[in-house]
């Protein structure tokens, strides 16, 4: 329910500059995903915004108020750890309870609160349980109803459904979007899984390196992604690099290092180095004589609803996904094949040439 | 098979080397003869005297008293030291380490001596206090050692999320470090009770006049006729001993389970 700001914000270990002048806005009542590879700098975010640690440098603003006095327990946050922390020698119950009972909250009304809370994450029936003796998922499930149970401004989610099986983990998602829409606090959410971090957010912040390479919609990351490291890190991508050599009729002529290949693009600038990335879903087959990009499969992964090709063209690897639908028909190994796809396909990627 | 001969009798070897003076010191208390001699003769005429010597039960009395005092004081200071130095660098905190184990490696004796000529030199009277605070020196790194192990091995993570949860760091230390580190407080002020309790050398030193502890009593009793009357309190340490370890370990014993069951399930 606090709007959070994030302003410069720097953290060193040492000489190592482990987050490195991070600016970011959390609009009241929105989720943000944080993405990145192991190591970016996202769990040390998490932990400043929570007030574990002290920043090096920038500013935090919880609705406009600078939060760097006030101590953890004063911020009102609620925080699931990525290694759950649940209290070893209380309850499940009891866990819950805790930090209603640091609000004292009556008796009567934590009981209350507690139950729903347990109902929400399905671990009603385990009230009386030890943690040790749940499993992962469980464990993490009770991490989330005490983090939610009190109600925070602010909710931090380190990972918090990565031990739950897929149909589960859906399950909480729809969930844990339900309960955000309702209390309307605002969350930041760290996942290693992209669908995840696709389906929950209003916005995706996504790390390397301790600095931000992209903040934006799911949609905006994934179909207009700003840097190379972005279109990479977020779903597969073929990348197009080269200068261009001539540019017409939306087909952009490359000079790769594979040699020169020519792809549709809506912008090239004749001369100039440009970079393109093109998702695999993007791109078609055509009929041969068609104009288009040729090629021989080189590899055929099935996965249920699709199928992955690499094909290669003139020494390049390009990787397609076809749809297995019912009338459809899969390219096989070893055959030659005719690529193509829209111009708008080609995302350029301006500045991600040095 | 042969091998297997060889080694159980090997086990029991050293079992024997270990336990057999023990034995026979116990079993000597329940013989009648003054001089421990032969034929074996059962009686419980010393365990009677026992009872009515007042000034045994007077030093045993001492005894433990020092025993827990030392105890407890070591157990809080301890528990101070280990908490607060979580909060320095590494650095910092392996000197730390090193100088708070330091007097296990120096000899009690000198110890002792150094601690009585401290005394002279400000020219104070010898009294139970300074006894105490030379038990406390010796035993202090014992309780250091067995709280070190456990709150090394916990997570701080718990103590994060409990301030995460809004609580205050006096209900954190409460309601979450507390419960953690309890049973090797227990384990730890165990130690140096019994440390405390064996200790001669500090106290020989130390003692003000006209008061004595067991320690002190038995070696001043030898030079002055034995009797197995000293077998007989001796015994009787051994069995409060191991009583009180047993139910050590029973307190240990399921809250040592959760905490396990813990970090395996991490
Ligand atoms: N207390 C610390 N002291 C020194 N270095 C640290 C400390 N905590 C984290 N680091 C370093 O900071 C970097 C970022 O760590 P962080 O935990 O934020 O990564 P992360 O993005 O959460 O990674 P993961 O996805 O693996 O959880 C890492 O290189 C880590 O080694
Ligand atoms: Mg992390």
């Amino acid at each position: 329910m606090s709007k959070v700001v994030l302003k410069g914000i720097t953290k060193k270990y040492g000489n190592n500059t482990v987050v490195n002048s991070i600016d970011l806005t959390a609009e009241n009542g929105k989720l943000i995903s944080i993405l990145g590879p192991s190591g970016c700098g996202k769990t040390t975010t998490l932990r400043m915004i929570a007030g574990f640690e002290k920043p090096d440098g920038g500013e935090i603003f919880f609705d406009d108020k600078e939060v760097g006095a006030i101590p953890v327990n004063k911020r009102n946050i609620g925080m699931v750890f990525q290694s759950y922390a649940l209290f070893p020698h209380m309850t499940v119950e009891q866990n819950v309870a805790y930090g209603l009972e640091q609000r004292k909250t009556p008796p009567s009304e934590i009981k209350e609160r507690v139950a729903e809370a347990l109902k929400m994450v399905h671990m009603d029936e385990y009230a009386k349980r030890k943690p040790k003796q749940l499993s992962g998922g469980q464990q993490q499930r009770v991490a989330l109803a005490r983090a939610l149970v009190i109600k925070p401004d602010v909710l931090l989610l380190d990972e918090c459904l990565s031990a739950l099986d897929k149909k589960l983990r859906v399950e909480m998602q729809v969930e844990l979007r339900r309960i955000l829409e309702q209390t309307g606090v605002t969350t930041f959410f760290v996942t290693h899984d992209q669908e995840e971090a696709m389906t929950l957010s209003d916005k995706i912040v996504v790390m390397n390196a301790g600095k931000i390479e992209q903040a934006g919609t799911p949609f905006e990351i994934y179909e207009k992604p700003a840097t190379r490291f972005t279109a990479g890190f977020l779903g597969k991508a073929n990348f197009f690099e080269g200068k261009a050599l001539s540019f017409e009729n939306n087909k952009v002529q490359l000079e790769t290092e594979n040699g020169n290949i020519t792809i549709p693009a809506q912008n090239a600038v004749v001369g100039q180095n440009m970079l393109y990335v093109v998702r695999p879903e993007k791109i078609r087959f055509v009929s041969e004589g068609e104009n288009g990009i040729k090629g021989t499969v080189e590899h055929v992964t099935y996965s249920g609803n699709i199928s992955t090709c690499t094909v290669v063209c003139s020494g390049k690897e390009i990787i397609c996904e076809v749809q297995n639908a019912v009338s459809g028909q899969r390219p096989q190994k070893g055959q030659n094949v005719t690529l193509d796809w829209d111009s708008a396909g080609s995302i350029e990627i301006i500045g991600g040439v040095n | 098979m042969k091998k297997g001969v060889v080694s159980k009798l090997y086990v029991l070897l050293i079992m024997l080397y270990l336990y057999v003076p023990i034995l026979v010191l116990m079993l000597m208390g329940f013989n009648k003869s003054r001089y421990n001699s032969m034929p074996f003769e059962f009686s419980l005429q010393w365990y009677q005297e026992l009872i009515g010597d007042t000034v045994l039960q007077k030093a045993a009395l001492n005894s433990v008293l020092l025993a827990l005092v030392t105890g407890v004081i070591c157990v809080i200071l301890a528990t101070f030291f280990i908490l607060g130095e979580r909060y320095l660098s590494n650095k910092t905190k392996s000197i730390f380490n090193s100088i708070s184990m330091m007097p296990m490696s120096i000899p009690w004796l000198i110890m002792g001596l150094s601690l009585l000529l401290l005394i002279r030199f400000f020219d104070f009277d010898k009294s139970m206090f300074f006894v105490a605070a030379g038990h406390v020196v010796i035993s202090l790194p014992y309780s250091l050692l067995v709280l070190k192990a456990r709150v090394q091995s916990m997570d701080r993570a718990l103590e994060e999320m409990s301030a995460s949860l809004g609580a205050s760091p006096l209900t954190t230390f409460r309601r979450i470090t507390l419960p953690a580190i309890a049973p090797a407080m227990v384990a730890g002020g165990f130690l140096s009770f019994m440390i405390s309790f064996d200790n001669f050398a500090i106290s020989y030193f130390l003692m003000p006049a006209g008061v004595s502890t067991l320690p002190i009593e038995i070696q001043s009793s030898i030079k002055f006729g034995f009797t197995p009357e000293i077998n007989a309190v001796s015994t009787v340490i051994i069995g409060v001993s191991l009583l009180c370890l047993a139910v050590v370990g029973l307190i240990m014993g399921s809250s040592l389970k959760t905490m396990v069951g813990r970090s395996e399930n991490k």
